[in-house]
């Protein structure tokens, strides 16, 4: 089996692990609605822990997401886009992949400057290191908030860029990340 | 056309390659097209198809559809960027199978060694572009055919180092054990091929003046700044290109937009790409650009280059040398 990308291919776990990244960030946000209108407060700190391991494993997975990213060939383009296309379709994709690594670590260092512990289902937790503190949390908060807008941004240009591929353009980019084989 | 046609008796290149002019085009990735190869093959140079950034499946497509359109021998240029070892390797599997008569490297010491037994195993001729003496020796020792001297002259990407063509082409000459030697850089009209078959050039690359012809793939706007340009307007850059490594020198004609950021970058523009591209990128090209007044059909291009191998006739020679005859006149203070 392929382990890593190649200029010809992307690699089975990269596909994997895309498509793992994508529901875990879809649960996320949808937890995060299940939260919102949960009844009791009980339901509302079990679905949190939820949510912290699916941010936990997120959170694994990007790194080696970003590692794997940053030090293998990207394969070439699908049909023949601009070049300028090309350059800020990958800049997205690498800057996506780190920000997988880093908004974690912000919601971790947030959460332990308001002494806050970090749940996770079956009574573990995520240590703190961090000492309580509301100018900290203030200013990992701002940086939180303009990393996930961009973060945003960025998955909006993403999906953008998936959509006109295989609507517009009609080519295999979106099925090469479904795992179809797409000879080059 | 062919009545046009000047009666060169050949030279070791020209037997080598089964052509009838010394005059190479240029492997420039995107823009030495079919068309354009199949014209400067038709029109008796040795047209060079560009295979950089070139999916294997579209590198087969495009050696297919040059043979459609011309059953005289071209070539491939391959670089090992854009992709990575992968890509290379595919691409050299499609010239091992479809066989051009030739296979042109540059930038591929890594792989040469390995590759260029190969290559000519399967009945190809190597050429291999080096811009300095050591990596011509290199290329000696990997087994080359034929070395272009490329000279810091030359549009698009160079090797490190800025050496002129002059210079290098006789040095690379005395090291080169026999094999007949290219010049490229700064190429442009018959005179200047004149000059360097003059100083024991083989043959010749062309690039820029090829991108000003009807059958090139480059945006028109492209091919209109290359009319427009002077030999003062091209820049030696060592900053970002699309597709290669950081820092790989290249010569363009540079962008002096303000506001615009894609000026940083070196690109060509393709007849495909929106005209923003050609617009805003700073544009690849060579110092011979200044010679280039108009966009001509390619083969009027090769019959341009190939007049600098006609014989100067007599009187023409007595006047080019005219100065070794004068008196010698003294200064005030010698």
């Amino acid at each position: 089996m392929q382990l890593r990308d190649n200029g010809l291919r992307f690699s089975p776990i990269t596909v994997a692990l895309h498509w793992v990244v994508a529901f875990s960030l879809l649960a996320i946000f949808g937890l995060q609605l299940l939260i919102n209108i949960a009844a009791s407060e009980a339901l509302q700190l079990q679905l949190g822990r939820l949510q912290n391991l699916v941010g936990l494993v997120l959170f694994l997975v990007s790194i080696y997401r970003f590692w794997a990213r940053i030090t293998s060939y990207h394969p070439l383009p699908v049909g023949t886009p601009n070049p300028i296309e090309v350059i800020i379709s990958r800049s997205v994709a690498v800057s996506l992949a780190l920000a997988m690594v880093l908004l974690p670590i912000a919601v971790w260092a947030s959460r332990c400057a308001a002494g806050e512990v970090v749940e996770l289902p079956g009574g573990w937790w995520i240590p703190s290191i961090l000492p309580v503190n509301e100018s900290l949390k203030h200013v990992v908060d701002v940086l939180f908030n303009i990393g996930a807008s961009a973060f945003l941004a960025g998955l909006a240009l993403h999906i953008f860029g998936a959509v006109k591929n295989h609507f517009l353009l009609k080519n295999n980019t979106l099925k090469r990340m479904l795992g179809k084989h797409v000879e080059l | 056309m062919d009545q046009d046609r000047l009666d060169f008796a050949g030279n070791a290149i020209t037997r080598l390659c089964g052509v009838q002019y010394p005059i190479f085009l240029g492997g420039m990735a995107a823009i030495s097209g079919p068309q354009l190869v199949a014209a400067v093959a038709n029109a008796g140079g040795m047209g060079v198809l560009g295979g950089l950034r070139l999916p294997p499946l579209t590198l087969r497509r495009w050696i297919q559809e040059t043979r459609a359109l011309t059953d005289r021998p071209f070539g491939v240029n391959l670089v090992p960027q854009f992709g990575g070892p992968d890509v290379f390797e595919a691409q050299f599997q499609v010239i091992l199978q479809e066989k051009p008569k030739l296979l042109s490297l540059f930038y591929a010491e890594k792989y040469a060694a390995d590759m260029i037994p190969r290559a000519k195993d399967a009945g190809l001729i190597v050429m291999v572009q080096a811009g300095s003496v050591e990596l011509a020796n290199i290329a000696i020792a990997q087994g080359a055919d034929i070395i272009i001297a490329q000279g810091s002259e030359s549009g698009g990407h160079l090797n490190r180092g800025t050496i002129g063509i002059m210079p290098l082409l006789t040095s690379i000459l005395a090291v080169c054990e026999g094999r007949p030697v290219l010049a490229a850089g700064g190429i442009a009209q018959g005179d200047d091929v004149r000059a360097l078959m003059s100083l024991g050039a083989s043959g010749v690359v062309v690039g820029t003046a090829f991108i000003a012809t009807d059958e090139s793939n480059a945006h028109p706007l492209y091919k209109q700044k290359i009319v427009e340009a002077t030999t003062d307007d091209t820049e030696y850059r060592t900053g970002y290109s699309f597709g290669w490594t950081y820092g790989t020198p290249h010569r363009v004609i540079p962008n002096r937009d303000k506001w615009n950021l894609l000026r940083f970058i070196g690109g060509g523009a393709r007849a495909i790409d929106k005209p923003r591209m050609a617009e805003k990128l700073s544009l690849y090209a060579g110092q011979g650009v200044g010679k280039i007044h108009s966009v001509v059909p390619a083969a009027e291009r090769v019959a341009e280059l190939a007049r600098g191998l006609e014989r100067l006739p007599v009187a023409e020679l007595a006047a080019t040398g005219r100065f070794l005859q004068e008196p010698r006149r003294t200064l005030g203070w010698q």
